[in-house]
């Protein structure tokens, strides 16, 4: 046994005492957010990680929230995954630090999370960097 | 790790005037890095992540402040705790976002040049420098009992605290006096607040982040606030930030479906305590203490104390150290209620809140610097 693993360890049933209100209220704020992002074109977000859910709510809210077609990852300063729910205009952002645990839990009511849009800057480093390319016909300028 | 960050000497003049957003740029970090950077940032703020574009827009803006730390009468449990700190750049957030002139235990240089580092810091930012304390401070006989290269917690608190922007008073210590305080007090320990109370010290903005030790995610948070937006967050009476001290643990509890049922762990392995019960009747101080125990939690986020089936201590709340024992139970009065008390507890929530204030009530010399909670406080919850 060479491992902390090896050493087999034997939990006690989890007693998940919520009634899940939690999770609709989540749910009943998210309905008001998409409500004014239709009518006043608004945003809005919550963090999930700074609400006391139970188990039995994280699961409830993410069920009823379902998975949508899209789903996007960013590798920087840790893993983040970014995923439409199967509700248009409702996303889950998840951000990871470098030890993979769980640093923000994001649910953005938004036509597309500001995170995956190129920044302007960015972009115009990067024509600059194009027409580099273009010139050496290389991948890279080293 | 963290210690290369601390050479103990003044960071070049080109450091100091980088932006963090800039840093992180020359580190390879993208803009979306940055976002999520202040996403988290705002998530250990506690500020709603709507504020993420203004914390972007900060941190693009701000240079590093200087930060000198001075430990005093105290275990570096909140040193041990700030560095455990899980943030995905706490090292950016810490050495990077600021510049740590002196820290004790975290900085390569020692003796006369640790002393000449904070002076040269106290001398160069002279008004714009923020000071964060952990320990406590012994007062008594001349404040002989802890000193630093010869000079006195006292001493060295009057000295650095004189020219300092702002203080932030890290640990349950430094906030309130914390364990040196105990009675007999044989030190004269007090906190930071105490000392500008009695004139002691220059009073300046002071901010109280109390717990044994404080969440590192509160801590961080506090320092990123003050970074990000140049102020101090909003504070209670005690100078803790509502952000993070504004509910009660109580008021956070998932045990709270079975306190508002009246159904009471009686001992730490009968069948309620199995069943995740309430944990009041074993001297749960939840419904007193004022802190993010119960959503931010410990370990990574993996627990808290009353999710591994321990009451709460009410670690962050003044006194509580001498506020009776941590397994007396409240729902267990001693006092004129007796029995009638004690089958009342039985039934309910009503009885269990008037028990729990006769036993706040019966401990008066400590109870009287804690927060007053009465039946209808704690029906209103
Ligand atoms: S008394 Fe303690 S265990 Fe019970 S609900 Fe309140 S905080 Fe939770």
């Amino acid at each position: 046994m060479s491992t902390l693993d090896a050493i087999s360890i034997e939990t006690e049933p989890f007693v998940d005492i919520n009634d899940g209100s939690g999770a609709q209220a989540i749910l009943r704020e998210i309905e008001r957010l998409l409500e004014h992002l239709i009518d006043n074109g608004e945003e809005g977000v919550i963090d999930i990680k700074t609400i006391p859910l139970s188990l039995h709510e994280h699961e409830q809210l993410h069920y009823v929230l379902g998975r949508g077609e899209l789903t996007a990852t960013l590798n920087s300063m840790g893993k983040s995954i970014v995923h439409e729910t199967a509700i248009a205009g409702v996303w889950r952002t998840i951000h990871y630090n470098d030890d993979g645990d769980v640093i923000a839990d994001l649910i953005e009511v938004t036509t597309l999370p500001e995170i995956l849009k190129s920044d302007l800057t960015d972009m115009q480093n990067a024509l600059d960097e194009l027409r580099k390319r273009i010139e050496t016909e290389q991948p890279l300028i080293v | 790790m963290m210690v290369m960050g601390i050479k103990g000497n003044q960071l070049p003049e080109q450091d100091r005037e980088e932006t963090l957003e800039q840093r992180l740029k020359r580190q390879g970090v993208s803009r979306r890095g940055f976002l999520k950077f202040c996403a988290a940032a705002a998530s250990a703020m506690a500020l709603p992540p709507s504020m993420v574009p203004a914390i972007a827009a900060a941190l693009g803006s701000v240079t590093r402040p200087s930060v000198i730390w001075l430990s005093f009468q105290e275990c570096t449990g909140c040193t041990e705790s700030l560095t455990r700190s899980h943030l995905p750049t706490i090292e950016s957030l810490i050495f990077d976002a600021i510049s740590l002139d002196y820290h004790h235990t975290l900085q390569a240089a020692a003796g006369q040049a640790a002393e000449e580092a904070r002076e040269m810091a106290m001398e160069k930012f002279k008004g714009e420098y923020l000071v964060l304390v952990d320990g406590s401070v012994p007062m008594a006989d001349g404040g002989i009992y802890s000193t630093i290269a010869g000079i006195s917690n006292i001493d060295m608190l009057r000295d650095t605290v004189e020219n300092a922007a702002a203080v932030i008073s890290v640990g349950s210590c430094a906030a309130f006096g914390g364990l040196p305080n105990a009675e007999p007090n044989p030190t004269g320990a007090v906190g930071i607040g105490d000392l500008m109370e009695m004139g002691e010290i220059a009073s300046k903005p002071l901010i109280n982040v109390p717990g044994c030790p404080p969440i590192p995610v509160v801590i961080t948070g506090v320092i990123a606030h003050y970074l990000t937006f140049g102020t101090i967050p909003e504070l209670d009476h005690l100078h803790r930030p509502k952000s993070f001290y504004g509910d009660t643990i109580h008021d956070r509890c998932y045990r709270r479906t079975f306190y508002d049922q009246g159904k009471f762990a009686e001992s730490f392995d009968d069948e309620g305590a199995r069943l995740g019960w309430c944990l009041y009747k074993l001297g749960c101080k939840g419904p007193t203490t004022h802190n993010v125990c119960a959503t931010t939690k410990w370990n990574e986020g993996t627990s808290f104390p009353i999710e591994s089936g321990h009451g709460c201590i009410g670690c962050s709340e003044p006194k509580f150290w001498d506020a009776g024992g941590f397994y007396e139970a409240l729902s267990e009065p001693t006092g004129a209620l007796g029995t009638a008390a004690k089958t009342a507890v039985g039934v309910g929530v009503a009885a269990g809140a008037l028990s729990a204030w006769q036993n706040l009530s019966k401990r008066s010399g400590a109870a009287a610097e804690r927060e007053k909670v009465t039946i209808d406080d704690l029906e209103q919850k």
